[in-house]
């Protein structure tokens, strides 16, 4: 494929007649179906159909434009990224994470980042799903690497980066301590320690009200790191990443027959501007070796004596 | 044949053609023939595929010798932004687009380049592979080559479209890689089925292409001795012919 011909798909695509595409493309319209006809030999398919004055898009051509649009999009990403690489122009970075992802994982490729764009200006949000969902909308950031967004449209672009698994926080001497399993019904007596709207203990909640659990008792943190001192403060079980390190001495145990995991991806809204380092930072993301977090075992970080 | 016994004897046939003491060519072409051999079910698709992708010249608008390379910045097997600037510093470079870890092709021609970068580094050039992939998947392609060359991430295939060497894969062809455990959406982290044409390109300083190898038919790729000569001869400034 040749990048005018999808560029020229592209907008074809978008104006659905041969005369405005053309022009949108800045060439004659021969050139034009020329270059369309080209494609469809090399995909073996016929991307449009011209009936009298009107043109659609087959089932073919639908089929296929996700997946030229992503790499047309790669594509003024990698050459905007060349331009601006060790350029000293502004580089405005605003992105929302979910309160569980550690920014220990995002340093290095923020790092990269920096080296990339000197003048980089980041500003980070951390939120519920719910308010990462508005801002995304909204355009105050450009990013936000999280579990499912509250509500999805359709210019969303999502991409799959880990899956993040949850366990039960607790103390060494908590009677659930005893083994790396514990049954639900031993849940119904304690107290719940996690994040406001924090998918998993809500999950957690409502599975343990269906098991006849009366009353859930928690208590909610909006800084995730608040959770091991108050877990060794004797307020409950803490709902923890399983990859994430902590600075006490305490467990993590799991829930019988209970899968407390979720997939984080990142997010960004197709059509808009994004500056150059916000689509770098997606890429990074996105190549990122993830199975490493993942192998990379949830031992407590040594106490400081 | 069942995929996984397919899977498993391909797997034996890519092992031997990697090792043999035979040019690049050869070995190529004997895995080939291996293929045609124990799938050749797979083996005619592949045939129709590359010829469609001939009839239509596909990879012929990739740039030419006497031209410069576009410029690049890509993520390497580390997560480390590289770009092409970088490598030309030193001197001349190789640039060569693989599809990816899982290709027995690009296995036997990755063990190919890492025996002569020994070579490549000591008249001080350097060998770049650019791949769709994500690190996970670049990562083990560089250990399993054997080489010390930086295995670069071109996710969704942005840099090969703008050479002109990003190839869409059809329904049939999709589902005979899947058949055959190449999952390739798992490895580039989108459901693209894109990929790039496996091509060469001989760097001079100056970052001008003076050797081209570009073959929409995947089987095929650039002689290592072609590369060494070619990097030798662009030692000199390019010239363009009169």
């Amino acid at each position: 494929m040749e990048l005018h011909q999808i560029r020229y798909f592209l907008l074809l695509s978008e104006h659905l007649n041969f005369t405005a595409a053309a022009e949108a493309c800045n060439v004659s319209q021969p050139a034009l179906s020329r270059a369309i006809a080209q494609l469809e030999g090399e995909l073996g398919g016929e991307l449009f159909r011209r009936e009298r004055k009107l043109t659609h898009i087959t089932d073919f051509g639908r089929a296929v434009l996700p997946a030229l649009r992503d790499c047309h999009q790669a594509n003024l990403s990698v050459k905007e990224l060349a331009r601006d690489y060790h350029q000293e122009g502004q580089a405005p970075l605003r992105l929302a994470l979910s309160r569980s992802f550690d920014m220990d994982v995002l340093s290095p490729l923020l790092e990269e980042l920096g080296r990339a764009f000197p003048r980089i200006e980041i500003g980070v949000f951390r939120g519920t799903a719910r308010e990462i969902t508005d801002r995304l909308r909204n355009g105050d950031v450009e990013i936000a690497v999280a579990g499912q967004l509250s509500y999805e449209w359709d210019r969303i672009e999502t991409k799959r980066l880990f899956e993040e698994h949850f366990g039960l926080l607790i103390r060494r001497d908590h009677k659930l301590a005893r083994s790396e399993i514990v049954e639900l019904l031993e849940l119904a007596e304690e107290r719940l320690l996690g994040c406001p709207d924090c998918p998993i203990t809500d999950a957690l909640r409502t599975k343990l009200k269906q098991v006849g659990t009366s009353r859930v008792i928690g208590h909610e943190v909006s800084a995730i790191e608040d959770i091991p001192p108050l877990v060794d403060a004797n307020f409950g079980v803490g709902v923890w990443p399983t990859d994430r390190g902590y600075d006490r001495d305490l467990l993590i145990t799991h829930v019988d027959g209970f899968q407390m995991s979720r997939w984080v991806q990142v997010y960004t809204v197709f059509g808009r501007a994004h500056s150059a380092a916000a689509r770098t930072l997606m890429n990074l993301l996105r190549a990122r070796d993830w199975s490493r977090l993942l192998q990379h075992d949830a031992t407590p970080t040594e106490l400081v004596a | 044949m069942n995929a996984t016994s397919l899977v498993e004897e391909l797997a034996t046939c890519t092992r031997r053609c990697k090792e043999m003491d035979a040019p690049l060519a050869d070995r190529l072409a004997e895995l080939a023939a291996d293929v045609h051999r124990i799938a050749p079910d797979f083996a005619d698709i592949v045939d129709r595929m590359v010829h469609r992708l001939q009839s239509g010249g596909a990879g012929s608008t990739a740039p030419a010798i006497g031209t410069q390379l576009a410029p690049f910045v890509l993520p390497d097997e580390n997560g480390h932004l590289r770009s092409l600037p970088e490598f030309m510093g030193t001197g001349n470079a190789v640039i060569a687009f693989h599809r990816g870890h899982w290709c027995p092709y690009c296995q036997i021609e990755a063990r190919a380049l890492a025996r002569i970068e020994p070579e490549v580094h000591a008249n001080g050039g350097r060998i770049v592979i650019i791949t769709p992939e994500t690190q996970a998947y670049t990562r083990r392609m560089k250990t399993e080559s054997g080489g010390q060359f930086p295995i670069l991430s071109d996710l969704d295939s942005g840099y090969a479209l703008e050479l002109n060497l990003a190839i869409k894969i059809n329904d049939e062809k999709r589902n005979a890689m899947t058949s055959a455990g190449w999952d390739i959406s798992a490895f580039q982290n989108n459901d693209d089925w894109i990929l790039p044409i496996p091509a060469t390109f001989v760097l001079d300083r100056a970052g001008v292409v003076r050797g081209r190898f570009v073959d929409p038919d995947y089987r095929r790729r650039m002689d290592v001795e072609d590369m060494l000569d070619t990097l030798r001869r662009a030692q000199v400034p390019f010239t363009p012919a009169a």
